[in-house]
């Protein structure tokens, strides 16, 4: 079966590679220290913008502080905006399209209009929007994200309740006489859950782009907090002497990002597969 | 003599999946002005059978054949490519559902000039003028009796009824002349009446030296068009012969049991198996049934109904905005323990009639009483906890089932009352109870709904609508979409489940002759309307309204 192995891993190492890239992201999230013994915020004067070298692979940024070590211990900012906005985006999006695909047609309608509205402003623009509203600052940053990712949940949401509602198996339960309110909790949402999930996936790399975006705008968390946007727009300047300041966030700002849209298109591709 | 010209020899065919042999050591062949039909149920390898001779089986099958011949060329050894140039011109198909077959957004006239375009006029390959081809497809779309043809060639697919869509279809596969017409249950997705015309229609085209290879589940709609039939089981042909032979004296055991199970309109062991069954007597009555035959029941059935509709109507928008009534004026009484029959064609108004009488919808006009009491135009909160004594089977069980419920916890859905807030222990013993009552085994508990086979599937549906106690059952095509052999033990089931708990029965079904087996009375549904209702004996013997004769006429009868 040893040929079956290899066709089975043909067309499989990117899917592979992205997941374990991932895996090794949300390890450094949650538990930077295995990965580095360096403290992030230690600066060390001696050895300012030092390149890439066995001690520092990623080199030292302009107070000596280890990039590779700042890099690591900023997983946990990223991947907690990404993952903690989208989760959010999802629960909200989940709830208002549910309710509005079983909502009566006037109120559907109205709730969608507005959607369309918000669908029709970049999500960037939102989330900036949102920053103005509520000031600077990482946890507003992932409201920000999470607000401006939220209409693309609802219409979601909305729509394959609209597909499972005219299902046999809703108008089944309602034959049985089971209340409505157990229709929507018992059948409706955890079947549309399946294609929401695999947008979120794609969707946890498009909120790690909009936080990072914001961060290196300044507006979310400050200088010495290790934020790979922050990262990326501290070494802006020093791109001419010290490439490896802002290359090596960036280059994980990427991977990771491309990582989580490969997989969530695999998902996607599985559940069509499956239908 | 043209007529001994052989189209189609095939000898040897084996097709496999990895180990799996689906079609095995399969030999055939048909001659010109032949027509050979291969009968079988889902997974007898019959599709395969065909496909394999239009070099169109699906990817992962290997194929192993000793003879390969069509219309007179060789094509073991065929590349896509070769088959590509003789399918058409050589071998054309005709599939079972032509609103899929046909492209939605091209003409109809298109679809057919197309394989003359490809393959040239006569099958030649020379190319034709613009002009010659309008021509060569108006004459086509006439030779398969389509009306006003150059006018239905620039119609698209949706335009049309369903069977001329089917003709369309024909005609696309006859444009390129081809030798030979696989049809691949060319007749099932039609009515009765519309799949009587398109068997005369290809019994026309044999008349005039096609040969023809027709696949078919349903041994009576190939029995006046096929001159021989070949019966498939397991990937091989069980039994081979001149059509009326296996017919009437049918040698292998499969082929008796086919034929047997088909039931059919007038006599034959399924009506007779039925007959001795209702006058059995009702032995078996559980709490909550019905004796039929005690007369004060009798009485008391005669004054309150157990469902009741008068005139109901119902209406819908047409996209142009004008209404259409797809029930009109319908009025049905349905006493405790009674089976009525509701037929007609597509688009007759049946099922949403049965939407109707289930409260699934609500009327325009007219209303239903269930018990006496009122049951339509009420709010659905006020049906909520009556819903269980009106059940629906429908033909569709999968689409019924959440995908993501085990057997048993779809089952448990249908419990109401004391039997849902009973312990867990009881719920499994009353849910084991109900699997028992139709037939299935309690280790299929477990099983989620796309692992159990079509008639597995069926009876979880009714196991799950009998778990709320129903007084009635409206089932909506229950058996269409199964084999025959297991259409005979649903309906035995629906039988026993009338006898035994003396649940009533309105049975929706284009099927005339499953009605006649399952129904005392029957109501003929045309455009909406009741054309004509009665006992069900008088109606298909003596059929009155004009319609119902037609109906009653159309119905594939075996010699």
């Amino acid at each position: 079966m040893s040929g079956g192995l290899t066709g089975w891993l043909r067309g499989r190492v990117g899917l592979i590679a992205a997941v374990l890239l991932l895996v090794v992201v949300a390890a450094m999230a949650v538990a930077p220290w295995i990965f580095t013994p360096l403290d992030p915020l230690a600066t060390d004067t001696s050895q300012v913008l030092q390149p890439p070298a066995w001690g520092h692979p990623f080199g030292t940024d302009q107070t000596g502080r280890d990039v590779f070590t700042r890099v690591v211990y900023g997983a946990s900012y990223s991947l907690g905006v990404g993952v903690g906005a989208t989760a959010a985006a999802l629960v909200v999006g989940i709830i208002v399209g549910t309710l509005a695909g079983l909502a009566p047609r006037v109120i559907d309608s109205v709730a969608m209009r507005g959607v369309e509205i918000l669908l029709a402003f970049p999500e960037f623009l939102i989330a900036l929007f949102a920053i103005a509203v509520l000031g600077p600052g990482p946890v507003n940053v992932a409201t920000a994200v999470g607000v401006a990712a939220v209409p693309a949940y609802i219409r979601v949401a909305r729509a394959e309740t609209l597909v499972v509602r005219r299902s046999g198996y809703v108008e089944a339960a309602r034959g049985l006489g089971v209340h409505p309110l157990r229709v929507a909790v018992a059948h409706i949402v955890p079947n549309t859950l399946r294609p929401l999930g695999v947008i979120a996936t794609i969707g946890i790399g498009t909120t790690i782009v909009a936080a990072a975006g914001l961060s290196f705008l300044g507006l979310g968390p400050q200088d010495p907090t290790p934020e790979w946007g922050l990262l990326l727009s501290g070494g802006r300047n020093l791109l001419g002497q010290a490439w490896w300041v802002a290359f090596f966030p960036g280059v994980l700002i990427t991977l990771t990002v491309v990582s989580a849209t490969v997989v969530g298109r695999r998902l996607r591709r599985a559940g069509e597969g499956r239908a | 003599m043209i007529e001994n010209r052989e189209v189609v020899r095939i000898s040897g065919l084996t097709v496999r999946f990895g180990q799996t042999v689906v079609v095995d050591s399969v030999s055939l062949s048909v001659a010109a002005g032949e027509c050979l039909a291969i009968v079988g149920e889902s997974g007898s390898g019959k599709t395969l059978t065909a496909r394999a001779l239009l070099g169109l089986l699906p990817d992962g099958a290997s194929v192993a054949v000793d003879e390969l011949v069509i219309d007179g060329v060789d094509a073991r050894r065929y590349s896509q490519r070769d088959w590509r140039r003789i399918r058409g011109a050589r071998v054309g198909l005709v599939s079972q559902d032509a609103l899929v077959s046909l492209d939605p957004l091209r003409r109809v006239g298109a679809e057919v000039a197309e394989v003359i375009e490809i393959h040239g006029a006569r099958g030649s390959g020379e190319r034709m003028p613009r002009a010659g081809i309008v021509d060569t497809v108006t004459g086509m779309l006439a030779r398969v009796a389509v009306p006003e043809p150059a006018e239905r060639a620039r119609q698209y697919p949706h335009e049309l009824s369903g069977g001329l869509r089917q003709r369309a279809l024909i005609a696309s596969a006859l444009a390129g002349e081809p030798g030979v017409l696989i049809a691949d249950e060319p007749t099932t997705a039609l009515d009765v009446t519309v799949q009587a015309q398109v068997l005369d229609l290809l019994a026309g085209l044999r008349r005039d030296g096609l040969g023809i290879v027709v696949i078919s589940h349903d041994l009576a709609v190939v029995s006046g068009l096929a001159d021989r039939v070949a019966v498939m089981k397991d990937g091989r042909i069980v039994e081979e012969g001149v059509t009326d032979e296996v017919l009437s004296r049918p040698q292998h055991p499969y082929t008796q049991m086919l034929l047997a199970a088909a039931p059919r309109l007038g006599d034959g062991p399924f009506a007779d198996r039925v007959a001795a069954r209702r006058r059995s007597p009702s032995i078996e009555i559980t709490p909550g049934g019905l004796d039929t035959a005690a007369g004060g029941l009798l009485d008391q059935r005669e004054s309150t109904p157990l469902l009741h509709a008068t005139g109901l109507g119902r209406d819908f928008r047409r996209p142009d905005g004008s209404l259409r009534s797809a029930v009109d004026d319908v009025s049905l009484v349905v006493h405790a323990g009674a089976s009525i029959g509701v037929v007609g064609e597509s688009g007759s108004g049946k099922t949403t009639l049965a939407r109707l009488l289930l409260a699934f919808d609500d009327p325009n006009r007219g209303s239903v009483s269930l018990d006496g009491v009122e049951w339509s135009g009420v709010p659905e909160r006020r049906r909520r906890s009556r819903r269980g004594d009106i059940q629906l089977i429908s033909q569709d069980p999968l689409g019924s089932f959440d995908p993501r419920y085990t057997v048993a916890r779809i089952v448990a859905e249908g419990l109401r009352g004391d039997a849902r807030r009973t312990s867990p222990g009881d719920r499994a013993a009353r849910i084991r109870q109900l699997l028992d009552s139709v037939g299935l085994d309690a280790s299929l508990e477990g099983r989620r709904p796309h692992e159990l086979s079509g008639g597995q599937r069926q009876r979880v549906a009714i196991a799950r609508a009998l778990a709320s106690e129903p007084r009635i059952l409206v089932c909506d095509e229950p058996v269409s979409a199964l084999d025959v052999s297991i259409q005979a033990t649903i309906i035995d089931l629906l039988n026993a489940l009338r006898r035994d708990l003396g649940v009533a029965l309105v049975f929706v079904s284009h099927d005339l002759a499953v009605v006649a087996q399952l129904c005392d009375e029957v109501v003929v549904m045309k455009d909406g309307r009741v054309v004509e209702s009665g006992a069900t004996d008088r109606v298909f013997r003596h059929p009155e309204h004009p319609f119902t004769r037609a109906l009653v006429a159309a119905v594939p009868r075996m010699p």
